[in-house]
Parts: C-alpha cells; structure tokens; sequence
C-alpha cells in the first residue's frame, strides 16, 4: 500500500468516523477544513510516527506538513529517503 | 511497555532532593502562605541546589538530566517541600526553559538557557486569557508582522510566576485568516520591553506563594528574532509542551501525595480512641491504603511517559492519564488526610489544610480534568 493511501486510511477511520477513504482526495484540505484540529493533529503525529518508524524532530511539526495527504505523505517519505 | 528501573544515581538523587527540601525549604512556609509572598530566598538556595538547572544540556549551563531524572528530582522536591506553590513555581519555570531548549533557536538557547538554569532569569508562559481557557487556541491576543518586528497585542490571564518574570514566552495569534491550527507563534517577551506590564498578584485560595496575575501586552513591539519555532507553529508546540508539563505536574502531584500519605500513617499510629490508635479502624486505614494504592501507581505511570518523552516519542494520551490521576488522587488524599486527622486537620498547625487548598486547582491548571478526558477519548478514537 501507498504511503498516501496508508495516511488516507487512518485520517478516514480515526479522524472521519470511519468514512470511505475514497472520499478523501490527495489535496483536500485538512486543516482550513477542520478534518485535523489540535487534538487530531496528536492522532495523526503519533500514527506515522509509530506505523511508519520514523522520528518527526521539532523543525517538522508545522502545519504546512499536514495540510493534506500529500504532504504528509512528502514528509514521511522524506523521512523514510524514498 | 517500557519497565523502568532507576538506576543509582536517579535514587541518590531523589535522596539528596528530599534532605535538602526538608532542611532548607520548610520555613515560614504558614507565614509566607499567609501573606501569599513569593520566597524569593528559597528560590535562590533550590537554584544554588541546581534544580532548575536539571533538564538543560551542559553547554546551555545545566545539568544534563534526562526527563525521567528531572520527574524524579521534582517528586523529591514535592515530597520535602511544604511549599507547593514554590514547587508549582518551578516547574512553570522549567517548562518555558524547555520550550526554549526544544524549539528555539541556537541564539535563543544561548540567550536564555544559562541564565534560566542558574535560576536568575525566572521564566513563564502566557498562554490562557480572561475567555480562553479549555478553548485556548480562540484566544484574542494577537501578532501583527510590521517589517523585521511583530506588534503583539492583548492580555493574558492567570500566568503562573508573570510578576516575577524576567521573561515571559507568550502564545498569540498570527495568522487570523487560518484555523485552530497554524494560526498561532510563540514569542519571547523580555521584562522591561516597551508595552509589557503585569496586573498584582491575584489573591487565591491555595498555592499562595505562586504569583499569579495579569499579562498586559500593549501594542508592544517584538523583534522578529524573539519568534520561537516557525510562524504558525504555536498550536503544534503548546500541544507538544503540555505533554512535557502533565507529567512533570504529575511527578509533582506524587511527591505530595506521598507526604501527605505518610502524615496520615504517622498520625493514625500516634493518635488513639477507644484505647487504640485510630488506624486498626478500617474506615480510617481504608483512606490511608487507598493514598497507597494511588502512589504505587502513579509513579510507574510517571516514569514510564517521562522515558518515553526522553526517547523521543509522543505521549499525550499518557501525559493526560497521569494528569487526571494523579491529580484527582492528591485531591481525594488530601480530603481523606483532613478526615483522618479530624479537627485537628482543620487547623492551619497541623498543615494538612493548606495541602488540601493547595490540591484544589491541581485539577484545573493544565488542562481541567475534563478537557484530559476528552483528550484521552479522541486518542482512543472516540
């Protein structure tokens, strides 16, 4: 599976009560939509931090690295050196 | 699950802690809880003590400690000291140099990071306002880029050490147009800056000696290099320093606890009615067990997150359980402590009531028991 439909999968069922992943495009917004707000941006640190293995240093948790799926699935990849 | 056993030196440690706070910090403590003074010259001898020194790297002039040494250090503190709003004072302070060593630059760190070590810089956080408690991040206090500055703007409420601060890390909002998250920055607001000033201490109800009051930020202009972190990243950092606070808070709530648990013991042993003491009754040894069963767990709870924040992992549902627990659990043994004690309790002499006043808000300050709760159940997917 993708990077980006691994992320799709989690945000679906943690942060959007389990709606169809198809729903939620690379691109939409998830933060100016409210889909990750202060609590959900913790679910989702933790999630690619524990299912990926990697370790998101200071200089990284900014919203513009979680503004979509896309750039979270940058991020973790750049992390992973793919 | 890690399994934490404490090495030697953490245990020599907690001793040595405990001694000094025994020895050096219980004086005065009715008077200065009295008058609600901040014990500047306890400040001074817990400094020359290197405790707010503990967290810090050796080339920013501290201790080098990890997390978990840096909870076993302040339990130690909490259990010797009588003064818990001195404590509370401490590790507010400790947790804006945190911040600091965490996130700031390396020009900040050199700046302030020595000086906050060695305690002579005392540190706090404005983040709560007058209509932003729980619902901190609709706060008002606003930072408005004006070239190579930023024009901070509003009033903070109820910051812990703000009249005492030489600086103040202050939480506003930057970006209006964006939601919750990415609208915020942190910034470092240094005593004497043009705008910044200080309400008197609010007058409360415990945690005296901790000096409480009002920010007043008046369109006080702020270098740009004062930001810490990224623009936009204040809601990710604060989200990230309450993990660090809850458990530090929580070491803090155990060491008390502790105390107040073995005052209890004491008394129950010395004190008889009906021709024997009071703890072969099982309505009062019940209270006393339950103080027990609270202490044994919370410390592994405390040991276990604080290892993981030193491994670099997240831990905000772990931060948030302990704070729910070990605060609840301080405020149910102090209640038990006045009980067992009975009139006696109730008299200042004793002590135990002002460890009872003392509780009370530790439900309330970093996150009310009821926004943990609700952290904890959307951690779990609810």
């Amino acid at each position: 599976m993708q990077t980006t439909d691994r992320i799709r999968q989690f945000i679906s069922a943690e942060l959007l009560s389990n709606a169809s992943p198809s729903s939620l495009g690379d691109t939409d917004a998830l933060i100016e939509s409210g889909i990750i707000d202060s609590y959900g941006i913790m679910s989702v640190i933790a999630f690619i931090e524990k299912d990926f293995g990697i370790q998101l240093e200071s200089h990284e948790l900014i919203p513009d690295n979680f503004e979509n799926i896309r750039a979270i699935a940058g991020l973790v990849d750049r992390k992973l050196g793919k | 699950m890690i399994e934490i056993e404490l090495t030697a030196e953490q245990n020599q440690l907690r001793k040595t802690i405990t001694d000094f706070s025994r020895k050096e910090l219980n004086v005065d403590v009715a008077a200065h809880d009295r008058q609600g003074v901040f014990p500047l010259e306890l400040w001074k001898k817990c400094a020359a003590m290197d405790i707010m020194a503990l967290p810090f790297p050796e080339e920013y002039g501290g201790c080098g400690l990890d997390f978990l040494s840096t909870t076993v250090a302040i339990e130690a503190l909490s259990y010797g000291c009588k003064d818990s709003g001195l404590v509370h004072g401490i590790c507010a302070h400790l947790i804006s140099g945190l911040l600091i060593k965490l996130f700031g630059s390396e020009e900040q760190k050199r700046l302030y990071l020595p000086r906050i070590s060695r305690g002579e810089m005392i540190a706090a956080q404005a983040i709560s306002e007058a209509d932003a408690g729980s619902d901190v991040l609709s706060m008002l206090t606003k930072a408005t880029r004006q070239g190579t500055e930023y024009i901070i703007d509003g009033r903070k409420m109820f910051i812990s050490n703000a009249s005492v601060a030489d600086v103040i890390l202050v939480l506003a909002v930057t970006d209006p147009g964006r939601k919750t998250m990415g609208a915020h920055s942190f910034f470092l607001l240094e005593k004497g800056v043009p705008g910044l000033s200080c309400g008197k201490a609010f007058e409360k109800m415990g945690l005296r000696t901790l000096q409480n009051s009002e920010v007043i930020i008046d369109v006080c202009p702020v270098s740009s290099d004062k930001l810490v972190g990224k623009e936009g990243q204040g809601a990710i950092i604060f989200n990230e320093m309450m993990e660090w606070e809850r458990i530090l808070f929580g070491a803090c709530h155990l060491g008390s606890l502790t105390r107040v648990m073995e005052t209890s013991v004491r008394y129950a042993k010395e004190r008889k009615q009906f021709g024997q003491p009071i703890g072969k009754y099982q309505s009062v040894s019940n209270k006393i067990a339950r103080m027990k069963i609270s202490e044994e767990l919370i410390r592994p709870l405390v040991h276990r997150a604080a290892a993981k924040k030193d491994l670099k992992q997240r831990a905000a549902k772990e931060a948030s359980v302990i704070k729910v627990f070990a605060s609840e659990s301080l405020k149910s043994a102090c209640l038990d402590a006045i009980q067992v004690h009975g009139a006696y309790g109730y008299m200042v002499e004793f002590e135990i009531e002002q460890d009872l006043r003392d509780s009370i808000s530790s439900t309330i300050y970093s996150g009310t028991t009821e926004m943990n709760m609700q952290i904890i159940a959307r951690l779990m997917g609810l």
